[in-house]
């Protein structure tokens, strides 16, 4: 927007404190300008704004203050960047649990987080309810790092319509989720040995989309890949969820009790194992009216489940799937093979 | 004469957009209805630094070849650029900084101008009419890529002297590019409206990947959004949502037509087409569309038996809380693997003597789950399911009134899930 929108809406406008497109370090600064102006919008117009190190936000709802960039603003991570965290963390300057105090919904919207290689995209340090929207992340190691909640471990963040692409070394992961409540809607997700690792319950995904991508250095890991990686219990709600080339469609743990509902995976070349889902253990979740399409050219290693220990209670409800080598899904079919 | 300043200028972006970064290598995507093996995989040239730029050479030879004032304007828009270190406030471009709206003429040249002149901008539209004579185009490469964010007053129409094939608003339509990982590679179009004045298509994507059309109202087309062939062998990645589309209402009037893959649909409203979405390709998920036909007195509108709400021609595809209201048949397919769930197809104004549900030309092989009909009483032609008796699809909790559905197809495929 421009300077007389901006200012109508009553945002602080970095550039009118610090300059863009330096190629150097402005983090120092734009943090001082985050500290000295709580239950503000701090507004990032089109432009690069390197940083060495992160920027953290308050999850004090006194303090707190939202990030809005326009499409073209970019937080980049320095060349030397040697923090083991994110560009931008939210909540983590000041620790902070609360939903009745005005200004304890915040977030960032809009705008490009460059991790250089280096850095992790945005992560959710504290806080409640906190939100990431329509963000583009690139060259991150993790795009996006959920950490523990504030509430009892409940971070109770909602992310929508965000694109990550990361920087494709082994274990570079698209989303990290240690807190529970989550939403996650509109997602795609690419460049990265896992989409999605879930190490709390109680996450909602919705229309999320990770492509395993054969560009360096990520050629050759194909094997550990995994679209959705769930370490949880219980409680978590999958739905046209879309695993794109991993050879691990959908992981869960042993006993888990999870739902997926009208997911898809997809193969477009065969290198190996091709798994829609597979149960570390007992298979205890429901699947339903879920497709798992293998690569034409693969004719062995098509397994639409696997699991590490017979038994289990999990149903798989109507599959839609041709192909499978391995017999393991009628242990738990309801209904018929589409 | 302005043909070949603008022909200048965009080789002269392009020129500068090459000597400063590199081109990243494409993601590998199948057609996955055409089992071919995908190409090799080059590995992503890594990043260099931006080289400095000598751009005399350029100058000296845009000096030698173009009209003099064409070419006093373009070397001091370089010039600026190249003094200010591109350190310059980059607030919104504001397209009335450079186009007067609500002249009646044309601005789609001097609009065309500003896109090619501003690369990695948000070019803002404040409230007015903008007249297009020719398609406004955007580029799908990165390093070019620009955002157009629409006050909500602001319209772009049609001119009445439109005789173009194609959209008004061609998203990736100006140079066609694939790369996810170069910064720029996510733009938007952002709200307003687009009128195609009853003869322009509204907005198509051509090039890029993952655009999004977000909050827009489009009016007055032929085909209100068109995917095209997606950028990524075939994979366009797009995501539409909030937005409403009225056609033209002719017949062949489509709301959306899908060829690319892998996009996302959500919360879109079509009315007054004679097809609602029209599906060539997989791996795209709808949620919470409607398409509607708006019926005004007793009169039926012409071609109403051959409207359809989502007509499927090729591709897996998700359809969740989907809606077909007054259109002849709701849901028409053939023997691809598709999913309804919560889906509806309802009828509540007298219009033609058909309400077909779902159609099914082939073998049927579709999973509907918990989908609502609700026919009309005094009509003939109704069904649930039109379809042969081959296939494994299955029909789960449909609600309708059975005694309503003429034809009884559907009972094959009713399936208990316990």
């Amino acid at each position: 927007m421009n300077d007389m929108m901006a200012s109508a809406f009553g945002y602080v406008i970095v550039t009118d404190h610090i300059e863009a497109n330096t190629g150097k370090d402005v983090s120092d600064a734009i943090q001082k300008l985050i500290d000295e102006n709580p239950h503000r919008t701090i507004y990032f117009p089109d432009g690069e704004y390197i940083l060495s190190k992160p920027i953290c936000t308050s999850a004090n709802p006194v303090n707190a203050v939202s990030l809005e960039l326009s499409k073209f603003a970019t937080l980049k991570a320095s060349d030397d960047w040697t923090e083991k965290e994110a560009v931008v963390r939210l909540g983590a300057a000041e620790p902070f649990n609360t939903i009745t105090v005005n200004g304890s919904n915040y977030g960032i919207i809009g705008g490009i987080i460059d991790g250089n290689g280096l850095a992790n995209g945005v992560s959710v340090d504290s806080g409640r309810e906190t939100i990431i929207r329509e963000v583009s992340i690139k060259n991150t190691q993790i795009g996006i790092h959920i950490k523990h909640g504030a509430n009892s471990n409940s971070s109770d963040a909602d992310v929508m319509n965000v694109n990550i692409v990361g920087n494709g070394k082994p274990e570079s992961i698209g989303v990290l989720i240690e807190g529970s409540d989550n939403t996650f809607t509109n997602m795609r997700i690419a460049h990265i040995e896992i989409g999605f690792k879930i190490l709390a319950p109680s996450q909602f995904l919705k229309n999320i989309h990770p492509l395993y991508t054969y560009d360096a250095p990520l050629a050759g890991r194909f094997a550990e890949s995994c679209a959705f990686w769930d370490d949880t219990n219980h409680e978590s709600w999958y739905n046209n969820c879309y695993s794109d080339q991993f050879s691990t469609g959908f992981r869960m743990k042993d006993g888990a009790r999870l739902t997926y509902a009208d997911c898809f995976c997809y193969w477009w070349k065969a290198d190996g194992l091709e798994r829609g889902f597979y149960a570390a253990g007992k298979f205890n979740s429901i699947i339903r009216n879920c497709r798992v399409h293998f690569n034409w050219n693969s004719n062995e290693n098509n397994a639409y489940i696997t699991v590490d220990q017979p038994g289990g209670n999990g149903i798989i409800e109507n599959p839609i799937t041709e192909r499978v080598t391995d017999d393991t899904y009628k242990d738990y079919l309801v209904g018929k093979v589409i | 004469m302005k043909i070949m300043k603008n022909i200048l200028i965009f080789v002269l972006c392009i020129s500068l957009a090459l000597s400063a970064f590199v081109l990243s290598s494409c993601d590998q995507k199948q057609n996955e209805e055409t089992p071919t093996q995908a190409p090799a995989t080059e590995a992503p040239a890594k990043e260099e630094e931006e080289p400095a730029v000598d751009l005399s050479a350029i100058v000296d030879e845009i000096g030698q070849d173009i009209e003099a004032s064409i070419r006093d304007e373009i070397l001091a828009e370089i010039k600026h650029e190249i003094a200010n270190g591109g350190k310059e406030r980059k607030d919104y471009i504001n397209i009335t900084d450079y186009v007067t709206p609500n002249t009646g003429e044309d601005v789609s040249a001097e609009i065309q101008k500003v896109i090619m002149r501003n690369r990695n901008r948000t070019i803002y539209f404040p409230d007015g009419e903008y007249i297009l004579a020719n398609p406004i185009q955007t580029s799908g490469n990165p390093v070019n890529s620009v955002s157009l964010h629409l006050s909500d007053g602001a319209v772009l129409k049609a001119a009445d002297t439109w005789r173009n094939e194609g959209a008004l608003v061609d998203l990736g339509g100006l140079e066609k590019y694939n790369s996810i990982y170069i910064n720029g590679s996510n733009y938007y179009f952002y709200g307003g409206t687009v009128d195609g004045n009853g003869r322009a298509d509204g907005i198509a994507i051509s090039s890029g990947r993952e655009t999004a059309i977000r909050g827009v109202d489009i009016i007055n087309t032929k085909i209100g959004i068109e995917i095209k062939e997606g950028a990524n062998n075939g994979s366009s990645d797009s995501d539409i949502r909030d937005v409403t589309i009225k056609g033209n209402g002719m017949v062949g009037s489509v709301g959306v037509k899908v060829v690319g893959y892998d996009n996302t649909f959500t919360n879109i409203d079509i009315e007054n087409v004679h097809t609602g979405f029209l599906l060539a390709s997989g791996g795209n998920m709808l949620r919470q569309i409607r398409v509607r036909m708006d019926i005004e007195g007793d009169e039926v509108p012409f071609g109403y038996e051959s409207t359809v709400g989502f007509n499927v021609l090729n591709g897996t595809i998700w359809f969740e809380n989907c809606t077909s209201e007054q259109m002849a048949t709701g849901f028409r397919f053939s023997n691809q693997t598709l999913v309804f769930r919560g889906c509806a197809a309802t009828w509540y104004s007298p219009v033609g003597d058909k309400e077909i549900a779902f159609e099914c030309l082939s073998s049927f092989r579709a999973s509907i789950v918990n989908a609502t009909v609700d026919f009309r009483e005094d009509v003939s032609n109704r069904a649930f399911l039109v379809s042969g008796s081959s296939g494994k699809g299955v029909i789960v909790n449909p609600i309708f009134d059975e005694s309503l559905s003429d034809n009884k197809a559907y009972r094959n495929f009713l399936t208990d899930v316990g």
